[in-house]
């Protein structure tokens, strides 16, 4: 297969491909997760994900603020209606035995306060709106 | 000693049972809910469920651990590292129950695990420490009174610590009451101890630590340094020995305080007393940081270079033997160095990653040794720690060890989680790690010269920009390519056609 940039991709066994562009040339290990590719060229990792996942993602808008990865809330610093200053912490998690404050990005106002102390938070799902 | 629990999960625990094994004992593994098939519990001849997946509910289960070793038939206890490997009162439990506890006795743990009584201790053996306060009064004003006392930049720590945890560094005074409260609460939840006490930071330290081994009659070896300045957050992330230009008197004199320091304590198996080193060449100044009564995370390197295998070294001590070899026996020999390999996402902040290892292949080759708890198809979960292997090669230089380094870190294919593979090798490259020199001959051979070798503890942090962003990367089309390849194919057998040419439907993501 030759893709529009030039490269050559080449079926190798057990999930790797030979990829070639005329002067260089990788073996690449690559699975499939769905319609997310994950690739390990050389030392470099890309995740491939859709377009459409990406945007939806992004979709949440600058005024929600979410986790990184899945947490326990252990303290809420702030209630629903009141000002914060950049930098102030709103919500301490904790992950991996560490402490990860969520701190406000900009001066505002808090909108909603999305969870309560002792809760499991995931990634992508807001925990305090601005 | 017939029969050993390893009170332990992931890549220590299968390190462990392969030591016992190889000394011809049986092994028992505990694991947790979450942990049903992980390769220790594949690993160990018998295998007991001690709780759910959180830890304090399974491998920080004392009744629970102690309740398998009886049921088991053990008469031994690994504690490994992390977990109870540095609880006292776990110790303690073991002797009350007749197991042998593979690891200094309890006094000696809660001694040290204490960094007050410790830095006593390092005090009173002669052996010089970092200027610093321990607040007897624990309340929030004064230990903020000890902090102003000793000075901006001050560090807080948790007297029960380790692993960074419960540490704060404060540089102005307006940071004090937050890093107060916060370092205290932390400790509280990871050590149940929320005592501090407050140390005079030093600027662009490097971390110095030395291995050491004591038997129970009273004789004390080391097995040289390692050099551990690669932290970030003050968590090891590439370890090395011997350590880079450090001059032989410094060399001379870091060890003998180790021992010094062992001897004052009456410490017995494997441990290591940790320094920070300040300065560069002869004129440098060492000041012990803690002592640490387990085995380490980092020690493949030290057995690399010393030819010494720690896990056996700990077992016979454990049971008794007299140490069977001398000061004089040990010697260092090429050049060794370890990589951590964690599901961390270097782009945001090295934020620990969950998900399912879809391949995992591990590298191998002469020099090439990878230490690892798990396997292809488990799930990593946000319940334990998130490195998933220590890669550790060895080779005649430092140069050589560099570069096979680079070269097994290539070879390491791991996919459905984000790792810090790119970034460790961003981290390698990078001037001050390689000391690079036209026309020089290896670090080890130049030893203590005009070059300074300037890595120290903070190089990550002041790094972390360039390091958590991928270089320009030229390798995007052909990774876009392979992914529409992965997509077309169902089975990795026949390869179809790219439709569309010139739409790029898929958003590509490199790390």
């Amino acid at each position: 297969m030759v893709t529009p940039t030039g490269w050559r991709v080449t079926a190798l066994a057990d999930g790797r491909y030979r990829v070639e562009d005329g002067s260089r040339s990788f073996v690449a290990d690559a699975v499939r997760d769905g319609s997310t590719s994950w690739i390990w060229i050389d030392g470099h990792l890309f995740e491939i994900a859709p377009v459409a996942t990406a945007r939806a993602r992004a979709a949440h808008g600058d005024e929600a603020l979410m986790p990184q990865m899945s947490a326990k809330v252990i303290r809420v610093l702030v209630k629903a209606g009141q000002s914060v200053a950049i930098g102030d912490t709103l919500v301490v998690l904790e992950a991996m035995k560490m402490e990860l404050p969520i701190r406000a990005p900009r001066a505002g106002v808090i909108k909603a306060v999305r969870c309560a102390e002792g809760d499991l938070v995931q990634p992508g799902t807001p925990v305090v709106d601005m | 000693m017939r029969r050993v629990l390893i009170a332990n999960r992931g890549e220590i625990a299968v390190r462990i049972i392969r030591g016992c094994r190889e000394r011809g004992l049986e092994t028992v593994a505990i694991f947790s809910d979450a942990d049903r098939d992980a390769p220790h519990v594949l690993a160990a001849d018998r295998a007991i469920n001690v709780g759910p997946a959180a830890a304090s509910a399974s491998y920080l289960n004392v009744p629970a651990i102690l309740a398998a070793a009886a049921e088991s038939g053990a008469d031994a206890i690994h504690p490994g590292y992390g977990f109870l490997s540095e609880n006292a009162a776990f110790a303690e439990g073991c002797a009350k129950a007749g197991l042998t506890f593979i690891g200094p006795p309890a006094s000696v743990i809660a001694r040290m695990g204490s960094k007050t009584a410790a830095r006593a201790a390092a005090v009173a053996a002669g052996v010089p420490v970092v200027p610093g306060v321990v607040p007897i009064d624990q309340s929030p004003a004064a230990i903020a009174d000890a902090v102003r006392r000793v000075g901006f930049p001050a560090l807080i720590k948790a007297a029960a610590g380790g692993g960074g945890k419960g540490m704060r560094i404060v540089r102005s005074n307006d940071e004090v009451a937050e890093a107060v409260e916060s370092a205290s609460r932390e400790a509280t939840r990871a050590f149940a101890d929320g005592a501090v006490y407050v140390e005079r930071l030093i600027d662009q330290p490097r971390h110095i630590e030395v291995q050491i081994l004591g038997d129970q009659h009273g004789n004390v070896v080391h097995l040289f340094e390692r050099d551990c300045s690669l932290q970030r957050r003050h968590q090891k992330v590439i370890e090395e020995t011997p350590a880079p230009a450090l001059a032989p008197s410094v060399r001379a004199a870091i060890t003998a305080a180790a021992v010094a320091a062992a001897h004052a304590v009456g410490y017995v198996n494997a441990g290591t007393v940790e320094f920070i080193l300040e300065g560069h060449g002869e004129d440098a100044r060492f000041y012990f940081l803690e002592m640490n009564t387990r085995l380490q995370v980092e020690h493949p390197v030290t057995e690399l270079v010393t030819g010494r295998d720690l896990v056996h070294a700990q077992l016979r001590v454990a049971d008794g033997e007299p140490l069977w070899f001398t000061q004089g026996d040990v010697a260092q020999r090429g050049h060794a160095i370890e990589c951590r390999v964690y599901a961390e996402d270097a782009s945001r902040g090295l934020l620990p990653q969950s998900g399912r290892l879809l391949r995992y292949v591990e590298p191998n080759g002469p020099g090439v040794r990878v230490d690892s708890g798990v396997r292809e198809g488990q799930l990593i979960g946000v319940d334990y720690d998130p490195m998933l292997a220590k890669l550790i090669v060895y080779a005649e230089t430092r140069d050589a060890a560099l570069a096979r380094m680079a070269q097994a870190l290539r070879s390491f294919a791991i996919l459905g989680v984000r790792h810090n593979i790119p970034f460790l090798l961003r981290l390698l490259a990078l001037p001050e790690v390689m000391m690079r020199v036209a026309g020089a001959p290896d670090l080890q051979v130049r030893g203590t010269t005009a070059l300074e070798y300037r890595v120290d503890t903070g190089l990550i942090e002041r790094r972390l920009a360039e390091l958590s962003t991928p270089a320009d990367d030229a390798l995007l089309a052909a990774a876009a390519a392979v992914g529409t390849a992965v997509q077309l194919t169902s089975s990795a057998r026949a390869i179809g056609r790219a439709d569309a040419a010139g739409s790029d439907p898929w958003e590509t993501i490199s790390w």
